[in-house]
């Protein structure tokens, strides 16, 4: 919203010594977001009148001309133009290099340099209202047409602020930091919280006093509740025709186009009191006004040519035979002020505000009005606004006569009355402050204070009763507002000391990721919790399990996911482009349907959302990432002390290569996995035909298997061991675990079978593999000899030769 | 015996000037300083000299010596280090090191570490809410009317399914993280310091600026006295993390329906940070995070008396304090999951 310091300043005497600055702070830290101001005289800085002495031909573009140009001090410019409607003699407004305009009225403020077009010297530019900020106040006819103001009496050279009269400041307020104040939707409005900050007079609007009730022969019924108040008011002898330019000025500071007269005057009370009001031709209706629910299918032609289809919970003004208006958002077309129009019914009227943005909302008719009237406008304004109109009305034709006065006020704005303690505020501020100067704050705000001791019974005044102000918690920010919050003395919150925070879960989650960055070597990802339709099919996940999204992201993004896989694999995609080998983690909640969440309260069915660990190593080989991704869950698993082993599972997820894969178990439950996916899924994706190795650990069920206890020393080894490394050669088809099985059965004296190496191709028949792996025996009462070790590993060999077909390699 | 002693030492010098290697250098030792070495067989005879000489010759017969022990011993360092000027000339001390490979944390878990850290000093726990809600712990609980304007603007997405039935059965991805503390309210006693970080989800067009999965950072305190300026205090914890410098803020009037009265907080960096935001420069006033005490209602649907309980409330736009922080212009980044970007933090 904007609007004119000079208008407000009709309403408040701000002191001198304020700056512009100031006020746009103290307004800000008191009331509402200023975002700008923009002062005229900057604005339009280095812009004159000029006058063109003589038209030349371009001599290189035929739609160009040269306007020599006097700019005031006996110079005359040479400047580049292409307006259709240039003449000799005529007054232009000229902006001269270093002034910033808008080209073509669009885009952003650019800076004007001396130039050359087309091979011509352009010293400036003469200029279209639209490029100057000024499209609202002359428009143009058509758009190839440049500002005319051969009517304005100023010479050449005058600046161009000074010859129009633009000598105010605009001051821009954000809309949502007014949200909550229907108050202070207009220049008076603003000005009364102005002169409560500055603690100085607040001028009355000056108006027409009207009787109560005047005339019979117009009536106004209400029959909805949504109407909380409705004034007409027929006046006639009316002359339709264009505003003064000072109306004009001031509604295009607020983006309103003047149209005539007396619609101007309806929307220069609105900026002024902050009452939307309405004009309807008096003789296109019959005698009686209706507020009514519209009638189904019932239709409108809106002014501006729209044509809405209406329903039942939409409110309308209407004659006896039809809407004539929608309530409180937008005139019809058919009872439009004209120029012909003698006599007027003018309209005040307060709204539900929830109707009002409803209707508004549904039809696609935001406008001023209803901004305004969804706020929630009290009652008393309507008066105010009607009795300003008619002020204003008959300074500019005092010859009109009011005819007939109805006021329909069957739900008045009851002032709220809020009782509490001078304690109740210091407390909240953290501040002594003394009765006298609550009060006096209270009533800079025009607030009614009544003292009993240390008790004050607020009335709040009916443009704060709307539901801005109601509790004592709005009084004490009223109170802290006006004192200035910058003014409250600062200090330390005095706290119940309690025990220290212990929290190992967050500790650990942080923990486990730092090692995973910087152990594992992996980069951690944040995902969207939704999933790619294409990555649900591809893996044949169950879409009953998934929880589903009513107005999805995008319609190929409708679940959520239920492993953290899923979006991983996308990542994986989208990195494998730039990197041969790397490893990627998230740690997030996924989301399953078939299972009620713990954070359920209040007979909340919410979904299973338990958090996951899960990560994807990508490389060229699939025994190489798949021992890396599950030397990373192992080496995870001993340091956080969780007592998950891994081993071939048959509860794994069905798109998983379950030959390739193995699950992480504790006592036979499924705690994740590592593996691959199944070949068709995988081949599906674009991986690049690299190897992609995925796990994923239930994090949310793990925290519960970890205990302390296991973290126990184990003592040193008295005697020394003795090592044998062992190479054989097995059919492919032999598995380490049975190897590994195999070996560590055949002596107590065994402490560890590690594997160190399987090996395929050159030197090794076909369809065999060569493992090497090395044993470690040791013995806590006595230190080993080479020989009894040697008879140990020879039988070894024997087993593994039997077993497996094995043949020892030298 | 003089004449011979300076012949024996130039004798020395060139041996030593032809000394390769450690046993070239060790002959030279024995030869000239062994039990039976030239010197020490020359010296011998010292004895044998007049008083007057003695003194003098001998002086002379131990300067040879130091002197050559001194040179011998140079050498002998540079042979053994290997540190000879023509050795030195091989290695190469300027190729770069080599870093370990090591993978990154996201730069929100990093803001969200050092965050947790500063609060948990201050004696704050951290929770952590559902991300799946009910529309009693999203809007209701937080006194938003039922008409109220934000229940719409802030464009939630609802599950399917969850279409007009009550409000603990309508679902949605949560839209911001303050219903959730009303569950932490109602689950545990006052005084409460928590504080609450985690993701939120809101059905926006997305851009430079916009996400429609973003981050937010809760903190809250409610115990007996509690006045506004407890506020500012977790605000500056949070803003000296992030910037490093105690960073300067003001409270105004601001109004949401969960707090009363409500508050805009706003920052201003020091000047010397340069850069834009919304073609504002970043020394300007910056509107950071909402806050203020919760409202009556607020605490009433957490199961605290307003009349007992007061507390302070702020909650700040994480994806922005990243962005900030390092300069980032692009907030779609953080979803890219592309090790490019992660990879720099």
């Amino acid at each position: 919203m904007f609007l004119s310091l000079n208008w407000i300043k009709e309403y408040v005497n701000i002191p001198e010594d304020v700056t512009l600055e100031q006020l746009s702070h103290d307004l800000t830290m008191a009331t509402v977001e200023v975002e700008d101001i923009i002062e005229q005289a900057q604005q339009y800085k280095n812009m004159v009148v000029g006058r063109i002495v003589e038209i030349k031909k371009h001599p290189d573009a035929d739609k160009l001309q040269l306007a020599m140009t006097d700019i005031g001090g006996g110079e005359v410019k040479q400047i580049v133009c292409g307006g259709i409607n240039l003449f000799e003699g005529m007054k232009v407004a000229v902006a001269l290099p270093g002034s910033f305009v808008r080209w073509h009225g669009e885009g952003d403020l650019i800076e004007l340099k001396k130039t050359k077009i087309r091979g011509e010297e352009s010293f400036g530019m003469i200029c279209a209202s639209a490029e100057i900020g000024l499209g609202d106040l002359y428009p143009e006819q058509d758009d190839r047409e440049i500002m005319n103001i051969s009517h304005i009496d100023a010479d050449a050279g005058t600046s161009l602020a000074q010859a129009l009269g633009l000598n105010d400041a605009l001051i821009e307020i954000d809309n949502k930091s007014l949200t909550n104040r229907p108050d202070l939707w207009c220049h008076y409005g603003i000005a009364r919280e102005l002169a409560a900050i500055y603690n100085t007079k607040l001028n009355q609007p000056k108006l027409r006093k009207l009787d109560n009730k005047k005339g019979n022969d117009f009536k106004i019924n209400i029959s909805s509740d949504d109407c909380l108040r409705y004034i007409g008011v027929v006046v006639e002898n009316i002359e339709v025709k264009p505003s003064p330019e000072w109306i004009r000025k001031r509604l295009s500071y607020a983006g309103i186009r003047s149209i005539n007269n007396i619609v101007d005057l309806t929307n220069y009370v609105m900026l002024d009191i902050g009452e939307p009001m309405h004009a309807f031709d008096f003789d296109k209706i019959d005698t009686s006004i209706v507020v009514r629910s519209a009638n189904l299918n019932e239709e409108l032609n809106l002014l501006g040519g729209d044509n809405v289809k209406l329903q039942t919970s939409h409110l309308v003004i209407a004659d006896s035979k039809k809407p004539i208006a929608l309530a409180g958002i937008k005139g019809g077309e058919y009872s439009g002020v004209l120029d012909s129009t003698n006599s007027v019914v003018f309209e005040a009227a307060i709204f539900d505000p929830i109707s009002i943005r409803r209707t508004a909302t549904q039809l696609e008719q935001r406008t001023d009005a209803s901004m305004r009237h969804e706020k929630g406008i009290d009652t008393d304004r309507a008066l105010v606004a009607m009795e300003r109109l008619l002020f204003l009305l008959q300074e500019l034709q005092p010859d009109i006569k009011i005819k007939s006065v109805v006021d329909v006020n069957p739900r008045p704005t009851k002032q709220n009355k809020v009782v509490l303690t001078r304690d109740f505020i210091v407390s909240r501020l953290g501040q002594e402050l003394s009765i006298k100067s609550i009060v006096d704050i209270l009533e800079r705000l025009e607030f009614t204070v009544k003292v009993k001791a240390d008790e004050l019974t607020v009335e709040v005044p009916t443009w704060r009763s709307t539901g801005d102000v109601s509790i004592p918690e709005d009084i004490v920010e009223e109170v802290a507002r006006i004192y200035g919050y910058d003014n409250l003395e600062r200090f330390s919150p005095v706290v119940t000391l309690e025990e220290a925070v212990y929290q190992p879960e967050f500790e650990r989650v942080r923990e486990l990721r730092n090692f995973l960055a910087f152990q594992a070597g992996l980069h951690e990802v944040y995902n969207y919790p939704w999933v790619q339709d294409r990555i649900v099919t591809n893996l044949d996940l169950s879409m009953n399990e998934m929880v589903e999204i009513a107005h999805p992201p995008s319609e190929q993004q409708k679940f959520l996911q239920t492993s953290l896989v899923t979006n991983l694999i996308e990542t994986v995609e989208k990195n494998i482009k730039h990197n041969d080998e790397f490893g990627i983690f998230e740690v997030a909640r996924v989301f399953q349907k078939n299972k009620t969440s713990h954070f359920s309260v209040d007979g909340e069915k919410l979904p299973y959302q338990p958090k996951r660990l899960a990560g994807a190593v990508v490389g060229d080989n699939d025994e190489e990432v798949y021992e890396k991704a599950k030397g990373i869950c192992e080496l995870l698993f001993d340091k956080f002390h969780i007592p998950l082993v891994s081993v071939i599972s048959n509860d794994l997820p069905k798109w998983l290569d379950a030959r390739k894969s193995q699950g992480f178990i504790h006592d036979k439950e499924l705690y994740g996995f590592v593996g691959f996916l199944s070949g068709n899924a995988s081949k599906s994706f674009g991986f690049n035909k690299k190897s992609v190795c995925f796990f994923e650990i239930y994090l949310t069920e793990v925290q519960g298997l970890i205990s302390f206890s296991e973290n126990k020393y184990k003592p040193l080894p008295q005697f020394p061991g003795v090592t044998r490394d062992i190479a054989i050669e097995v059919p492919l088809s032999v598995k380490w675990k049975d190897i590994s099985e195999l070996v560590s059965d055949s002596s107590d004296l065994l402490v560890s079978v590690d594997l160190f190496d399987v090996y395929k191709g050159k030197h090794i028949s076909e369809g065999r593999k060569s493992v090497a792996f090395r044993l470690e025996f040791m013995s806590e009462q006595r230190t080993l000899e080479s020989d009894e070790i040697d008879v140990i590993v020879s039988e070894i060999i024997k087993k593994l030769e039997n077993n497996f077909e094995a043949v020892l390699r030298k | 015996m003089k004449d011979e002693l300076k012949k024996l030492q130039n004798e020395l010098e060139d041996a030593i000037k032809a000394v390769t290697s450690l046993d070239t250098l060790r002959e030279i030792e024995v030869a000239f300083f062994g039990r039976k070495g030239k010197l020490t067989n020359l010296l011998k005879n010292l004895k044998d000299l007049p008083d007057s000489v003695r003194k003098e010759v001998g002086a002379l017969g131990n300067t040879i010596k130091h002197d050559a022990q001194v040179l011998l011993n140079d050498i002998k360092v540079k042979l053994e280090t290997g540190l000879d000027d023509e050795l030195v000339d091989v290695f190469d001390p300027t190729v770069p090191g080599k870093k370990p490979l090591i993978g990154s944390l996201h730069p929100h878990t990093q803001m969200i570490n050092s965050l947790n850290e500063a609060f948990l000093s201050l004696g704050f726990e951290i929770y952590d809410g559902p991300e799946i809600s009910s529309e009693a712990f999203v809007f209701d609980n937080l006194n938003f009317p039922d008409d109220h304007p934000a229940r719409e603007d802030m464009d939630t997405y609802w599950l399917a399914g969850s279409e007009s039935k009550k409000a603990s059965d309508r679902m949605c991805l949560r839209p911001h993280l303050t219903g959730g503390s009303i569950r932490y309210m109602k689950e545990n006693q006052p005084p409460f310091r928590f504080v609450y970080p985690g993701r939120v989800f809101r059905s926006e067009a997305t851009d430079a600026k916009h996400e429609k999965t973003f981050y937010q950072y809760e903190a809250l305190m409610i115990d007996k006295h509690m006045p506004f300026s407890a506020g500012q205090l977790m605000i500056e914890t949070i803003l000296e993390r992030v910037f490093g410098y105690k960073v300067e803020t003001r409270m105004r009037a601001g109004f949401f329906p969960f707090v009363e009265p409500g508050f805009e907080i706003d920052m201003r960096l020091k000047e010397n940070i340069t850069g834009t935001e919304k073609g504002k420069k970043l020394t300007q006033w910056m509107e950071i995070m909402p806050g203020g005490p919760p409202h009556p209602n607020v605490l009433r649907a957490a199961g605290l008396d307003p009349e007992k309980w007061q507390g302070f409330y702020i909650n700040i736009g994480l994806d922005r304090l990243v962005m900030m922080k390092h300069a980032i212009d692009d907030v779609r980044l953080f979803h890219s999951g592309d090790i490019r970007f992660l990879d720099q933090f």
